[in-house]
């Protein structure tokens, strides 16, 4: 696959700006501003502008735009998704929207664990969700086929829990690169209390027949979260596993599956919608009440 | 008083591919930094005909402030080097620098990061040691400058840790 891809994340405190050809990045940017003094809106554009010079591509070279459309900050959202449209609409270029909590869990998703992906969403509430990687071609992934989509599905693979991570050293295999296959989604983005995050991903990850890994955006998780999760999986007797560094999004996660996006026929940019972290405090008068 | 002390200031600092165009600033940090620097064709090298060499730079103000760099051999990341400026030193860049790498090698399918270190240099093994590497063995006289040995540090855990139950 030759298409290029440009993708940036925005929704955090840092800026990330990736291109992508055939099928793996080659230009990665990020840019950690200094705390409370955010700059995505000046920074976007010329951080991509610089990425194509370097890169020896331009603006017309591109095949497609991938942008994180949340959970995130208002203001991180409205510059990304405002950009991405602005270049999708003014080139004529399909633009996909990404998951900020999917992107969190594409560098942890493998063939034997459910990754459950949550950002604190303050007050003891969690936004969360829960992803697994689509079966590879070898269909190595137990229950894979069965859990598609549907949390709670039949298991077609072995019994979960001692199966569901793999005999002997107690490491977890097989991490290769994730690639850009689409991820199953086993529970859609939502908020939610901690607690009920942590029951979401042992009932979504015992149904896949997988363990659970947790990876939490911006640091540790509030040790209340961490124990709940703790004794949702212990319950289902599923191992748990962390994710070693700091989870972050990355724009190459966001391009990958932007790329999986875009290749199954996404792609408007009218269709790009910013999921906020919670309802805005301010509203339009004819907006429908809650 | 007007003057800021800019020694505690957090810094705004970017990170990307290292280019060609960049190898006057990154020669000139390698000559601070090393007894025995790298030559500027070393580093050409590396960028143009080493598929499996993957070279990163940190800006501030968009001056070169530091580099480093690690081999990608199938699911081990071999770190080749890490540099910082002398006078940006101190400021947390060889810490961004490193925990860069540790995201793109786990992007690329690594597992397990590697680098050998000399037994002098306290500052850079601190560091690594804060980042989860150990030490797991070591080249004797690797540094053929000062036959100093070097020691091996690896990280395993850029795979998921099993958490204690």
């Amino acid at each position: 696959m030759s298409e290029r891809i440009l993708a940036f994340d925005t929704s955090g405190a840092s800026l990330s700006v990736a291109l992508w050809e055939g099928g793996r990045t080659v230009w990665l940017f990020t840019r950690e501003f200094p705390p409370g003094r955010p700059g995505h809106a000046a920074a976007l554009v010329p951080a991509w502008q610089r990425g194509l010079v370097e890169c020896g591509w331009s603006v017309s070279s591109l095949d497609g735009v991938g942008v994180t459309v949340g959970p995130g900050s208002y203001t991180g959202l409205r510059i990304g998704i405002a950009s991405a449209k602005g270049l999708a609409l003014a080139r004529g270029l399909p633009a996909a929207g990404v998951g900020t909590l999917e992107a969190l869990a594409w560098p942890w998703l493998g063939p034997e664990c459910a990754v459950l992906a949550w950002l604190d969403a303050r007050r003891g509430q969690v936004f969360a969700a829960v992803y697994a990687a689509a079966a590879p071609a070898g269909g190595a992934a137990p229950g894979g086929a069965g859990a598609a989509g549907a949390p709670g599905a039949p298991r077609t693979g072995e019994a979960p829990g001692e199966d569901a991570a793999p005999a002997g050293t107690g490491a977890l295999h097989a991490h290769a690169a994730p690639g850009d296959a689409a991820p199953l989604e086993l529970a859609p983005p939502a908020r939610m209390p901690s607690a009920e995050a942590a029951e979401l991903a042992a009932q979504a990850a015992a149904g896949a027949g997988r363990a659970v890994l947790c990876a939490a955006g911006d640091g540790e998780l509030a040790p209340g979260a961490a124990a709940a999760l703790a004794a949702a999986a212990a319950r289902r007797g599923l191992r748990l596993w962390r994710a070693p560094l700091a989870a972050r999004v990355s724009a190459e996660a966001v391009a990958a599956l932007a790329a999986a996006r875009l290749r199954a026929g996404g792609g408007d940019p009218l269709t790009l919608v910013p999921l906020y972290a919670a309802p805005p405090h301010v509203a339009p008068r004819t907006a429908p009440g809650a | 008083m007007a003057v800021e002390n800019t020694q505690d200031r957090p810094l705004d600092v970017m990170i990307t591919e290292m280019q060609l165009s960049d190898l006057p600033a990154v020669m000139s940090i390698e000559r601070q930094s090393f007894p025995t620097p790298w030559s500027e064709r070393a580093f050409v090298s590396e960028l143009t005909r080493n598929a499996y060499a993957h070279y990163i730079v940190a800006r501030v103000d968009g001056e070169v402030a530091g580099y480093a760099g690690m081999w990608l051999i199938l699911d081990e990341a071999h770190v080749t080097n890490i540099a910082v400026n002398p006078k940006w030193r101190g400021r947390g860049i060889g810490d961004r620098l490193l925990t860069e790498l540790e995201h793109r090698a786990r992007a690329h399918g690594c597992t397990r990061m590697t680098l050998e270190v000399r037994p002098s240099n306290d500052v850079a093994q601190a560091l690594y040691r804060k980042h989860g590497f150990v030490a797991r063995g070591v080249r004797p006289g690797y540094y053929s400058d000062t036959n100093e040995d070097a020691i091996i540090m690896w990280k395993d855990s850029l795979e998921p840790e099993r958490t204690r139950e």
